[in-house]
């Protein structure tokens, strides 16, 4: 560009020696001075350090004092017993102790709570009340009435070798009839006791009818806790003070800017508006993630010094393990939030205006949280992907020692997804005019698709498009699991339909709302004869590399993946070979390469280097394809990506989706045309569905075809990329 | 150097389109002081948002030493600086790491922004107050602050946006000495303002801005002589009585398409 008018250039008013330069990118620059700034506002440091510092050890000493209480109470069950005479409370005291101990014995108590300064710590005090001294008469029935004793005692002969009990109380009071039933049961026990004693002396082999044993156990561990825990209480306490952390910092570096009007003079300056936000977002999430880890260190201090580690961490205790995973959590939700806090404060004009948006959704985003500690909730498809509802169940799950691989998988990407796209949404309002003078217009603009087509999808739009497919596909992958009552052929035409709709309608759909060109944003455009030959050339001979890749890996675990589809495989042998190629083979391939090499490495091209674009989309393809139904298989990852990268390379070289559309069909169609026909090929000595490797010989000769068929692309690519409708 | 090439901006309000500057045109040369003067509403704000890249025109350019602020707003941006009455200071940061920033995000290289820093302080006599949290200063010092901000880059442009708004005599006295420095380091400067008294004080030339629409450009006395006015008081005077619809309203208002 021209200058009208020359001022020099700044390089050019010092001396070359004088000029130094930054070492580190500038993004981190900006974050620091972001959190020098907000780390010496006192307002940080009340929530940093002196919240935790002072919350943790009052709810501590709060807790203990409760659980002191609640022993306590137990033990204040006290019984007092009214004798007429000191004989009899004698009498009392040498049998009672006896017949208690039978009781004991026949219903052993737990553990913890065996010896008591009285029996046991759950059993009542008794407390003696009579005369004080021998041969002073007490009447006990005034005793009794007025209430100055719970029940009256008073032995008497009733024979030549047994003693009569009388037991008096008041059959009004429930208390009284508790403390009668309690000293019965204990004389009772002694007489039966006497009784089969008696019966076995006299005849050995003769005992009563019933042997009656009570066994106390305890639930075994992969069965959610009876009653609420604690435990699952310390995840969302530590979630909650994390949100704490990042509100004021996500409110004074956004709505606090503008209010201070620093913002006008940022955005002013020569750097991306995004690139401002992100600087800001990194301090937000690190002085979130300070909090929490001020609040967790604070939280095991405090468990430690109390003695509540078991109580507050789960049955297995405080271990690194869950420190370290717990830390892991609270990052990935920082992440998430921060964003999110992010988006509604960059619309606040003020202070007062971000608190406004901000308490409504963190009251509404409560509700998941404290949803998931009822007890019985059980993590699942739906869960795994509503937000802050995932990453509490993924912590409680972690404090009680039982992940779930596939929904802790399904809550980390679905959260950092979730993340990026309120990280964009957020750029995207930050600074805006609207947001920075006010004017109406502004809004609309944000809301408005664009006027003139795009020629691919924005890393935006690419990146939206993940965080709506990636749960969508865990939810009606799970429905579609458990449709069962209906044919084999219904569920591969509701698969079907369900494939085209996300992963065609879906991209189809977004391109559509932001006028991307259709035909350049998903590269259908013709290709030569030749990138088509070559194409169907590779996908006849891809095959047997994607079988050996999966073979190579633990083959333990490969029988447990047949296994799983040896049901669906013989329901499957019932349908036509014509109607599994649309279902299993066409449509699935026609789908996928629209999104993954149409939409979404059309998108990442535009933004990055093809390689990476290429890695990057192949990437995504495998890890879409290690979710089946309700589990996780790594081993499809390989395969999958290594055929996801020949498609992606294809797509890049020809500039057409089509041959790669034709490659994705000829290598579904194949792998299951050949575990259809199974049992012709076992005849023939190969076991294509055993755990046995292809012959040497296939592998040779679909190598040296593929060989050939990349050398077509490779040749021809130069003249591929100007790709012209094939004749 | 600045050239404003028929400038426009319309806005949306409640269903009818606001025009807020229509069909703009004028230079700045390098040395030069422009007065854009208007009552409020005149839609001066709203050019200086156009120069400056932060709201696209409508309709129309401008352009800021050969850049256009619609194709190339960053290039735009690293030659402008702002100094605008509403901006504020970083209340947790002093002056010397507010102003190392700035130079920071304005691409100005460590060793070069010391020797930026050094002079500001030297201009602004900053040194007093230099390492002092920015909260603490008295409005004055604040002032020089947010005056050195503007030029730690060492732009060719300077946008000057009501530099004078809420200041008392004093802080006045201080951006008059600053646009004359401004004029004397060969700076084009654009000065908008309601206050005509000082705009003859500091203008080279100055366009009288009313409904959008810039009604008589020139020096100060092609303005008298033009409009047979002694004063810009008279002259705006005259200039609202001119226009048909001299009500409350502050833009013109046309029928939504």
């Amino acid at each position: 560009m021209p200058h009208k008018f020359e001022m020099p250039p700044e390089a050019a008013i010092i001396e070359p020696d004088a000029r130094t330069v930054w070492h580190t990118p500038r993004w981190w620059r900006l974050a620091l001075k972001e959190l020098r700034e907000i780390l010496r506002d006192r307002r940080t440091i009340i929530t940093l350090v002196a919240m935790p510092l002072l919350i943790y050890p009052l709810l501590g000493v709060t807790l203990q004092k409760l659980l002191m209480a609640q022993l306590t109470s137990k033990s204040k069950v006290e019984y007092r017993l009214a004798f007429q005479s000191r004989d009899d409370q004698q009498l009392f005291r040498k049998y009672f102790g006896q017949g208690h101990a039978l009781v004991s014995q026949r219903s052993p108590k737990d553990g913890s709570s065996q010896t008591g300064p009285q029996g046991t710590t759950d059993d009542p005090f008794l407390e003696f009340v009579g005369p004080e001294q021998d041969g002073e008469d007490v009447d006990i029935g005034t005793l009794i009435s007025t209430g100055e004793a719970d029940i009256g005692i008073v032995f008497g002969s009733a024979g030549r070798r047994s003693l009569q009990m009388e037991i008096l109380y008041r059959s009004s009071s429930p208390f009284s009839n508790e403390a009668r039933r309690f000293v019965e049961e204990r004389f009772r026990a002694m007489n039966e006791d006497f009784a089969r004693k008696e019966l076995a002396r006299s005849n050995p082999s003769r005992l009563l009818p019933f042997e009656i044993r009570a066994e106390s156990l305890t639930r075994s561990g992969n069965d959610s806790a009876p009653s609420f825990s604690l435990a699952t209480l310390v995840p969302l306490i530590l979630i909650l003070m994390t949100v704490t952390g990042a509100v004021y910092p996500a409110i004074d570096l956004t709505a606090g800017e503008r209010e201070r009007g620093t913002l006008e003079a940022l955005v002013s300056s020569p750097v991306p508006r995004h690139e401002l936000l992100f600087a800001k977002y990194i301090a937000v999430v690190s002085v979130a993630v300070l909090t929490a880890l001020a609040n967790l260190l604070s939280m095991i201090a405090t468990a430690y010094a109390s003695g509540l580690e078991s109580l507050l961490f789960g049955s297995s205790g405080l271990s690194l393990r869950l420190v370290v995973s717990t830390l892991v959590l609270l990052l990935i939700f920082a992440a998430f939030f921060s964003a999110v806090i992010l988006v509604l404060t960059s619309f606040a004009r003020s202070f007062k205006e971000a608190q406004a948006y901000l308490i409504p959704v963190m009251l509404v985003s409560l509700a998941p949280g404290v949803i998931c500690l009822l007890p019985g909730i059980e993590f699942n498809g739906w869960l795994s992907v509503i937000p802050l509802a995932n990453i509490v169940l993924l912590a409680r799950d972690v404090f009680d020692n039982r992940v779930v691989p596939l929904w802790a998988l399904a809550t980390l990407s679905s959260t950092i997804l979730y993340a990026a796209v309120a990280l964009s949404a957020a750029a995207r309002i930050f600074g805006t005019d609207a947001v920075l003078y006010g004017s109406d217009e502004g809004w609309i603009d944000l809301l408005r698709g664009p006027e003139s087509s795009r020629q691919q999808a924005s890393l935006t739009q690419a990146t939206l498009s993940l965080a709506i497919l990636f749960p969508m596909f865990l939810i009606l992958g799970g429905v579609t699991s458990r449709i069962t009552d209906v044919s084999i052929s219904y569920r591969l035409a509701v698969n079907a339909g369900l494939t085209i709709l996300m992963f065609a309608g879906l991209p189809i759909a977004l391109a559509t709302i932001s006028a991307v060109n259709f035909r350049s944003g998903f590269s259908i455009r013709g290709a030569s004869l030749l990138s088509f030959a070559a194409a169907g050339l590779l996908g006849l001979s891809l095959w047997p590399f994607a079988y050996e890749l999966v073979l190579l890996q633990t083959p333990d675990r490969l029988s447990e993946f047949v296994k799983l589809f040896e049901s669906f495989k013989t329901q499957l042998d019932a349908v036509p070979l014509i109607w599994k190629l649309i279902s299993l083979a066409l449509v699935p391939a026609i789908c996928e390469e629209l999104f993954f090499r149409g939409y979404l490495q059309t998108a990442l091209r535009a933004e990055m280097s093809t390689s990476w674009a290429v890695g990057l989309s192949s990437l995504l393809f495998g890890l879409f394809h290690v979710i089946v139904r309700d589990a996780l298989f790594f081993e499809r990852f390989a395969p999958t990506c290594f055929l996801g990268l020949i498609l992606g390379l294809i797509c890049a070289k020809t500039g057409s989706l089509l041959p790669g559309m034709l490659l994705h069909t000829l290598h579904n169609g194949l792998l299951l045309t050949v575990s259809s026909f199974t049992e012709q090929l076992k005849t023939l000595g190969i076991g294509a569905s055993e755990q046995q490797h292809l012959p040497m010989s296939w592998l040779i000769v679909a190598g040296m075809v593929a060989v050939v068929a990349g050398g077509l692309l490779i040749r021809q690519g130069g003249r591929f990329s100007e790709a012209k409708p094939a004749q | 150097m600045i050239s404003v090439h028929e400038l426009t901006r319309h806005f949306r309000s409640n269903g009818r389109t606001i025009v807020a500057v229509d069909g703009l045109s004028f230079r700045v040369n390098p040395g030069e002081v422009y007065g854009l003067l208007g009552p409020n509403g005149a839609g001066k704000t709203t050019t200086l948002r156009m120069i400056l890249g932060l709201l696209v025109p409508t309709s129309g350019d401008a352009e800021v030493n050969g850049f256009r602020a619609t194709t190339q707003p960053d290039e735009v941006k690293r030659r402008i600086g702002l100094v605008s009455a509403s901006s504020g200071l970083y209340q947790w940061l002093t002056p010397r790491e507010m102003l190392l920033f700035f130079a920071d995000l304005f691409g100005v290289s460590p060793a070069r922004a010391r020797i930026r820093l050094d002079e500001m302080v030297a201009l602004f006599d900053l040194s007093r107050f230099i390492d002092q949290r920015c909260a603490t200063l008295s409005t004055g010092q604040k002032q020089r602050v947010t005056l050195a901000r503007a030029l730690m880059h060492d732009p060719p442009v300077m946008l000057l946006d009501e530099p004078t708004r809420g200041l008392d005599v004093i802080g006045t006295h201080v951006v008059f000495q600053y646009i004359e420095k401004l004029r004397s380091l060969g700076k084009a400067v654009v000065v908008s303002t309601h206050r005509l008294d000082e705009a003859s004080h500091v203008c080279d030339r100055m366009g009288l801005l009313h409904h959008g629409k810039l009604w008589h450009e020139g020096a100060f006395a092609e303005l008298q002589q033009v409009t047979g006015c002694s004063n810009l008081f008279e002259m705006f005077l005259k200039l609202l009585g001119q226009t048909p619809e001299s009500s409350a309203t502050d833009a013109e208002v046309i029928d939504a398409p």
